[in-house]
This record gives C-alpha cells, structure tokens and sequence, in this order.
C-alpha cells in the first residue's frame, strides 16, 4: 500500500492556525531558558537574597523618610524599646547607610544586587548555554527556520530578563516607593535618576551577558566559567588595588578592572558622587576609559560568540 | 551445570558461587535474593531491559559489593583485590581513555596489572590477534568503531588469562562477521577450560554458545538451566509443532487422524502453505511417538518435524510477557 | 566494604606493585591542556604582566608609601624632611651627624625595601590567597577526578592491586605536576620582580612547595571522593583559603595559607623583616607549621585511602 502523505497515513488534521513570524521562535527559546533557570536552586538561594537586601532598602527608605516627617529636632520612638534623636537618626541613614533615596542609594542598591547577579549567572549560566554546547543540541536550533539567530537573541534576553529582575526592576520599584512616600514631585526633580537606574541596568546587561555568552562559549563548563570570572571579578580587582592604591601606580591600570569600569559608568548614569573604599586612593578614571573598557570586553565577547555559536557550534 | 538456590556446593571449588545475593540501588531493589552457581563453560545470562543482568554482572565482577548474601570466585571474594585476579570482565560502558591507541590501552592495563614488562608486549601482540586487532593496533580509541571497542575491552577481559569470564553484551556492535568469530572465540576459551558468563540480546548468537541460561526478571533468578528446562518448569503455555509433509492432499487427514489424541490441543493449518500442518500440545514427546506411528501406517512421508518455540527468543517473550 | 584485616606481605607486595604500575603508567601523563589548566596559565601571565610593569617603574620599594595612619607625606618625604632639617641644623655637629645617619639609614633601607613590599603584596596576598589553590587544583582535582567524570574507573578497579595503592599511586603521579607548577609559577613571577623577587624565591620556596603538597591532598582527596569535585574545590579555594584566609582572627587558622605565611613570616622574621604586624603569624612556629601541614596533608591522604576503597561504579553507560 502506497502511502500518498503522511496526513493521510497518520490521520492526521490539516494545520488550521495562523504561523507565527520566524522572530518569534527566539521568545519560545527565551521561555524554555528561564524555566529552565527557575528549577534551579541556585536561582531560589540568589533570589531569596536579592530580596532581602531589597526589603532592606525598601524599608530603609521608608524608615527615613518617616523620621523626616516627625517633628524636628525631637525624639523618634524606636520600636518599642528606645528613642532616638531624629537628626542622629536621618544623618546616620543618609550618611552611613546611604538609605535617602539620593543617587548614592541606587548606585550601592545595584552594585549590590549585581553581586548577586554575577553568582547567579556563573552557576546558572553552563546550563543555560554550556549544556547545549556540551551535549550538541545546537544542532535542533540550526535545522529551525530561526536558526542560531533565533538561540542567541533567545537566550541573550533570557539573561537579560535575570538581570533586570535582580537589579532595574527592583531599583525602580525604590524610586517608585519614594514618589509614593514623598511626593511625585520627586519625579520631575530626579528625572535623572528614574534614566540612570535604566541606563545602569543597561551597561550591565550588556558588560555581563556578552561576556557570559563569550566564556561559556569558550569553556562550557561551570567549573572553567567560575574560575574566568573569579580572575575577571577577583584577581583583576585586587592587582589593581595593589598596583593603584599600595604601590601608587597610574590611576589609569584602573580600566583593566572591568567591574570597577561598569561600576563607573553606573555611578555616572546615576549622577552619584564617587565613594572611596578603605585603603583606596583617590581615583579619577576617565569616564571614557570605562566606555572603551566595556566597548572592548563587548566587542571581544560578540566576536567570540559569532566564531563559537555560528561556525563551530555544532562540532562537537 | 548450573546449580538453583540452595546452593549445596562449597564455594571455593566452583568457578562462581553466589548465595541470597540482594542489591539495592537507593530505594529500588535491583537484585533480589540470588542465588546460583556456575561450573565450567558457558552459561547466557538472559533478561529484559532492567533486569538486573548488568548488576549481577557487576557484583560477579567485584565492582558493586551485596547488600544482603555473598558472592565468591573459587572461593575469594570478588570484591577484594585478590579477586581480581579470577575475573575477567568486559563490560557494557564505552568510556575509554580516548586519547590512548588501542595498542597503548591494553599494554598499559597489563602493566597496572602487574604483569612483568618484559612479558607485556608479546602477551599484547597475542591477545590483539586473538581478537583480531592486530592489524588496528595503533588507531586512537575515540576514533575506533563500536566493534573495535567491543574487542578492546574482551582483550582487556582475558588480558590476565582469568579462569571466569563475565561478558556483558560482547555482541553489540559487531558485525556478523565479527560476531561469528567471537563466537568462535568463545567456544575455544571454553575448551580451554574457562568458565564463562554472558548477556547479550543476540539470541542467535547465545543458541549457537550454549543451552545453559540463567534467566533474570525484576531481579530474580527465574531459571536456571537448559532452555527446555525452563519451559517445561515455568510455562503452561502449549508446544506448537510444525510438520511438513510431502503430499498436500494427505494433510487434512492427517490434521484428523491427530486431533483424535486427547494430549493434542489443536490443529492448525497455516494460510497459503498447503503442505504445512501446526500442531498444539503440552506433551510433546507423546505427540512425536503418535505422528510417527500415524506417518508409518498411513505411508504419510514427513519432510520436517519442528518444535517452534524452544528458543530461548520464543521463551524470553512467553516468559516476560507473562 | 571488606577492610584488609592487618598488613599481610603479600599486601604489602600487592601494594608496592599498585603503587610502581600506577606511577609507572600514570606519571607524566597528566591531562594537560585542559580548561582549567589553561585559565592557570592565563591567570600567571596575567600577574606576571603586571609584576613587569610595576618592576619596569622600580616601584617595588616603599618610596611613595606613606607610613601608616599619616595622610600626605610617603616614606620618601620624610626622608627628606629629615635631610633638610639635617642641613638646617648644621651648625650643630652631633645633631648634624645623627639626623644624616638616621637618612642614610633610612634611604638604604628604601631602597633595598623591594622584599617586603613584593612579599607582603604579590607573595603574601596574591600567590597564597589566590593563584596557588587554583594552581594546585588545576592537576590534583583532575588526578581521579577525570576518571571519575570519564567513568574509566573500572579500567583501574578490575586491576588485581590494592584500591590504596592506585590511590597512592595516582598521588604520587599528579604531585610533581602540582609542584613543578606551582614553583614554577613562583620562579616567573619572582623574575618578573627582579633582585627582590629572587631574593623572595630564595627564602620561601619551601613553604610554598609544602604548601602545595598539602593542596594537592586536599584536592586530590575532593576529586577522588566527591561528586562534583572541581565545583566544590574550588569553593574550598575562594571560600575557605581567600576569604577566610584573609579575615582577621583565628578563623584563618582553618585555611592552609595560614601556616605557609607563618613560616614565611618566621622567616623574614629571622632576617629582621616584618612582613606583617598583627595577624597572628608569629604565634607558630616554623616547626609547628610544619607539622600542621604535614598533618593535614597525610589526614587527607588516608581519608582518601579510606573512601576510595568504598566506592562502588554505579550506572556507568
């Protein structure tokens, strides 16, 4: 018995639906990536901690800008327990804890959350693309219509959504709390802020992921990918402190230290004043510098993952 | 011979003694209460997927220690180094060190194994023609075909000239030319004196080795014998016998004059084969005495007499379908 | 498990065979060119790059270091400071003459100030608290760890040796690896530095190899025994040795680093040089040191004796 098509032999219905443009595969990769993410427990570890240092601030904020609102000059109830004076209170949350919704708030709020995105990314980040290297499934996106086109744009927002989950979305909800608490007012007077909290968010969205498609891709497993980025988030760092701070060398050694270069331009976004570390001299890195340090890990990054995912990406 | 729990035999003058051996991987039992006991030759480990074949092997092997029950070689523990010495295993991994030829593989597993240096290349270069690698000697083990892997590891299994053989699935991968001389192999090892234990989904290749199987399901021993043994013990299931006579036109009479016999079950005669007659019993050796009779008194000429399904394929599937 | 029941000679025999076969195949066949191997390397160079620059700008001496607690003035400013009160104060011969003596002083110990500067900031901080964990790592996780991944165990199980002896065996194979890279990458970067470096090399090369052997047991113990070995190595490395090795306390008596800085600090210390005030390096003794690492390294080799000899090969396909 002949079989005419494969319709007729499986009984199968005829397609009725409407196709989907091919750009839209790379959502479907996306989606497939994150829940892929989410099963993880590292993710729910980084998260839960992210969390917590959000609520920290949230209620931070909040603490500060009720003392504001109390009487001035006057003694504020501190729980049930004490009283504090509310001048020592706001100086203490403004000046040391840097919890008054200025762009000093932002800038340690994100560095801080980055700390978290950067571990989520090494221990997620060999399953999210290593695996598919490892295991040659990248075969399965190259015989799709998309193609690897579609995978990377897939997996780069994929990233991204983790990112801006840890650090833009939550940064901007604190800026939102406090047009809530204060006034919305502070909106037309910070218009800076609500931009550089994006724009922030952007500079590490592109520092960090390109640079994880770039490692995965060059090492594929999680093992290699820690140890890369401890020499890049670690090693760099610290020579330069040695060399910048205890040995006096040029301030300009700065721009190998990558993070310290999305750290400034984060800062510059932001508007926020520079803070020193203790045992770090006065730096004055050329916000250029920091431009073409991030340029160049970007570029690299982009080269390596069009070499690694499109031409060698299916050898195994 | 194969002996069936209990086992009565001392341990230390059989090739394989295993009693009430039991073997949990987490909290699945993938061994239950096995016991048996081997003697020279070859005996086919038989079993569906997840059976417990591997883990059996395994444990014989000294690679998994019981949980329950022992396990012993001419009365040494497996599991200990001395064990080693009396077990010869191929098993059903296929991770080498890949950067290694085959060459280099086998004289340094000779080596590990504390075989005088001086010795290993010759010892080797046998061994390699033994299995017929001589020729493929230097080819990296990542780029050998599955067959030539298949060999590597036999050649690492009789490397040390064990007295027993543990082979799991040799036949995988190779192909019918190979697989008839492994078989070859094989045979000649067991006149050697070897004892010999192997798996493998090739029932061809088992029937043409050996009639001794042990036969494993969920992880119990639920033969161990002869073929026809296990049948006979475990089934209900009738014997189909087809006989092929001469003349098509004698064949209804035949199918009648049969089915008179009360140990005959049923008749049956196939579509489009008008010189065929099945035959259904559970007693065949009466039924065989009755055609002959039938055949000599009616000058009925039977061209072939077959018992269908006393291979060990037919009675796996009876066995595990059931 | 079946634990041989006292040392019999022909266990001993079967062991001394274990260990000969397994150096004999194993040694100088470790697997080199590895990801981890490569990221080492790429670390060395690294470090050594920026060693050359700050050689090249013959900044390895405290000149422009200012004295603790002090803003403003370095080391260099005061000496000329007291140079120039020598010089104002001429008429005086005595103070003349000590305050010249106090600078020259002073200025010879500047200039020969290249030790503790590179120790204290390359030796100390870098070498032990980052790259010789990872350098360690690098060859003694991948010693039974990559047959462990590999799943070629079994090829080392069926072999009729004791389990101890492959374990030793295979020590003894990855250990000059371990230790020819990591005095080796101390050599580079010690030439990177020049005179002070050397001089450096000189002095500590042998905390630095002890403390490499006993790396290479801890590491090797990980990668022989534990699931995830590379992983939880070197959370070991950056948790237990950077960080806590670090932390002021006696939390970083927990990390191995601890010990070699003792002995180096004994060591500077015998030739007049403090390396470090506070820290509690001065509280043992090189003997004591010693005996710590040793002890920690032979507790991990038997432990990994031990555990080595339990493992069963599980769903190997």
């Amino acid at each position: 018995m002949a079989v005419t098509s494969l319709n007729s032999f499986l009984e199968y219905r005829p397609w009725r639906g409407l196709r989907n443009p091919v750009w839209m595969g790379a959502f479907a990769i996306t989606r497939e990536s994150l829940k892929l993410i989410f099963t993880r427990k590292v993710f729910w570890v980084v998260f839960s901690l992210a969390v917590l240092n959000f609520l920290l601030y949230f209620f931070g904020q909040y603490l500060f800008f009720w003392v504001a609102d109390q009487q001035p000059d006057g003694l504020v109830r501190v729980g049930g327990f004490g009283r504090a004076n509310q001048n020592d209170m706001m100086q203490f949350l403004r000046s040391v804890l840097k919890m008054d919704g200025s762009p000093e708030t932002f800038r340690n709020f994100i560095n801080l959350q980055s700390r978290g995105i950067i571990v989520l990314l090494v221990l997620a980040g060999a399953s999210l693309l290593g695996e598919d290297l490892n295991q040659g499934s990248l075969i399965f996106y190259q015989s799709k219509s998309g193609g690897m086109r579609n995978y990377i744009v897939g997996k780069f927002l994929a990233a991204s959504f983790l990112v801006h989950l840890f650090a833009t979305v939550p940064a901007l909800f604190l800026f939102l709390e406090i047009c809530f608490i204060d006034t919305w007012t502070y909106l037309l007077y910070h218009p800076r802020l609500l931009f550089g909290i994006i724009g922030y968010g952007f500079v590490i969205n592109i520092g960090l992921v390109s640079l994880l498609f770039a490692t995965v891709g060059f090492f594929r497993s999680t093992i290699g990918l820690i140890m890369c980025w401890a020499g890049v988030f670690f090693l760099l760092p610290s020579l330069c402190a040695i060399m910048i701070d205890r040995l006096r060398l040029n301030p300009a050694f700065r721009v190998l230290d990558f993070w310290y270069c999305v750290e400034r331009l984060g800062e510059k976004c932001l508007g926020a004043s520079p803070t020193l570390l203790p045992g770090q001299t006065d730096h004055s890195l050329n916000p250029w510098l920091a431009v073409a340090s991030l340029g160049f890990v970007f570029f690299i990054s982009s080269f390596l993952t069009i070499q690694i995912y499109f031409k060698k990406g299916v050898e195994s | 011979m194969i002996g069936v729990s209990p086992v009565a035999t001392k341990p230390d003058i059989v090739p394989l003694w295993c009693k009430k051996v039991s073997k949990w991987h987490g909290n699945f039992l993938g061994l239950n209460d096995v016991s048996l006991e081997l003697r020279p030759g070859i005996t086919a480990l038989l079993g569906s997927n997840g059976s417990g074949k591997s883990t059996l092997m395994n444990l014989i092997a000294g690679q998994l220690y019981p949980d329950t029950g022992s396990i012993r070689i001419f009365g040494v523990d497996p599991w200990t180094w001395r064990g080693k010495h009396l077990v010869g295993y191929s098993p059903d991994l296929d991770y080498f060190y890949s950067s290694w030829s085959i060459n280099d593989f086998l004289m340094r597993m000779a080596c590990l194994a504390g075989i005088e240096s001086k010795k290993v290349p010759s010892l080797v270069n046998e061994i390699l023609d033994v299995v017929g690698l001589l020729s493929v000697r230097t080819t990296l083990l990542r780029r050998c075909s599955l067959g030539m892997r298949q060999r590597a590891k036999i050649a690492h299994a009789i490397l040390m000239d064990p007295p027993l053989l543990v082979l799991d699935e040799p036949f995988r991968g190779i192909d019918p030319v190979g697989r008839r001389d492994l078989v070859q192999l094989l045979l000649k090892l067991q006149s050697s004196g070897k004892t010999i234990l192997v798996s493998s989904h090739e029932l061809e290749e088992i029937e043409k080795l050996t009639s001794q199987v042990v036969m494993l399901r969920s992880g119990r021993v639920v033969s161990a014998g002869p073929v026809s043994r296990a049948r006979d013990r475990l089934l209900n299931k009738p014997v189909e016998i087809a006989l092929e006579i001469e003349s098509a036109e004698q064949i209804r009479f035949l199918a009648q004059t049969v089915f008179n016999y009360s140990e005959v079950l049923g008749v049956h005669l196939p579509e489009g084969k008008a010189h065929i007659l099945m035959v259904l019993t559970r007693n065949p050796e009466i039924v065989f005495s009755y055609l002959v009779k039938i055949s000599i008194e009616n000058n009925i000429p039977i061209r072939r007499l077959e018992v269908l399904d006393e291979a060990p394929a037919e009675v796996m599937e009876s066995l595990f379908q059931g | 498990m079946i634990l041989e029941r006292g040392i019999s000679l022909e266990f001993l025999k079967s062991f001394i065979l274990g260990v000969k076969s397994t150096l004999a195949v194993h040694l100088f066949r470790a697997k080199v060119g590895h990801s981890l191997f490569w990221v080492s390397a790429g670390f060395l160079l690294l470090v050594a790059a920026v060693v050359v620059s700050v050689s090249f700008k013959n900044q390895w001496n405290y000149k422009t270091l200012k004295p603790r607690g002090q803003a403003g003035f370095n080391f260099k400013n005061s000496i000329e400071m007291i140079e120039a009160g020598s010089m104002a104060l001429g008429h005086n011969a005595g103070v003349s003459a000590v305050c010249s003596a106090v600078s020259g002083a002073s200025s010879g110990l500047l200039i020969e100030s290249g030790f503790p500067v590179f120790t204290k900031n390359v030796v100390f901080s870098v070498l032990l608290g980052f790259l010789l964990p990872l350098w360690c790592l690098t060859f003694a996780v991948e010693g039974l760890g990559s047959e462990r991944e590999g799943k070629t165990l079994f090829w080392l199980f069926s072999k009729p040796v004791p389990r101890s002896s492959i374990y030793v065996g295979k020590f003894l194979a990855i250990l000059p690896w371990v230790i020819i890279w990591s005095l080796g990458g101390f050599f580079v970067l010690a030439v990177c530095a020049g005179d002070s470096g050397i001089f450096a090399f000189k002095l500590f090369w042998q905390p630095i190899a002890l403390a490499s052997i006993t790396y290479a047991s801890v590491f090797f113990f990980m990668g022989a025994c534990l699931p995830r070995a590379s992983l939880i190595a070197l959370a070991y490395a950056f948790v237990v040795e950077t960080l806590l090795g670090s932390m002021p306390g006696s939390l970083k008596q927990l990390s191995v680093a601890f010990y070699a800085r003792c002995i180096m600090f004994q060591k500077s210390s015998d030739l007049g040089v403090v390396l470090e005030q506070g820290g509690g390096y001065g509280d043992f003794s090189q003997t004591m040191a010693i005996c710590f690492m040793l002890g920690i390294a032979l507790m991990f080799l038997v432990a990994g004796i031990f555990f080595f000899g339990k493992i069963e090969l599980r769903g190997q396909r």
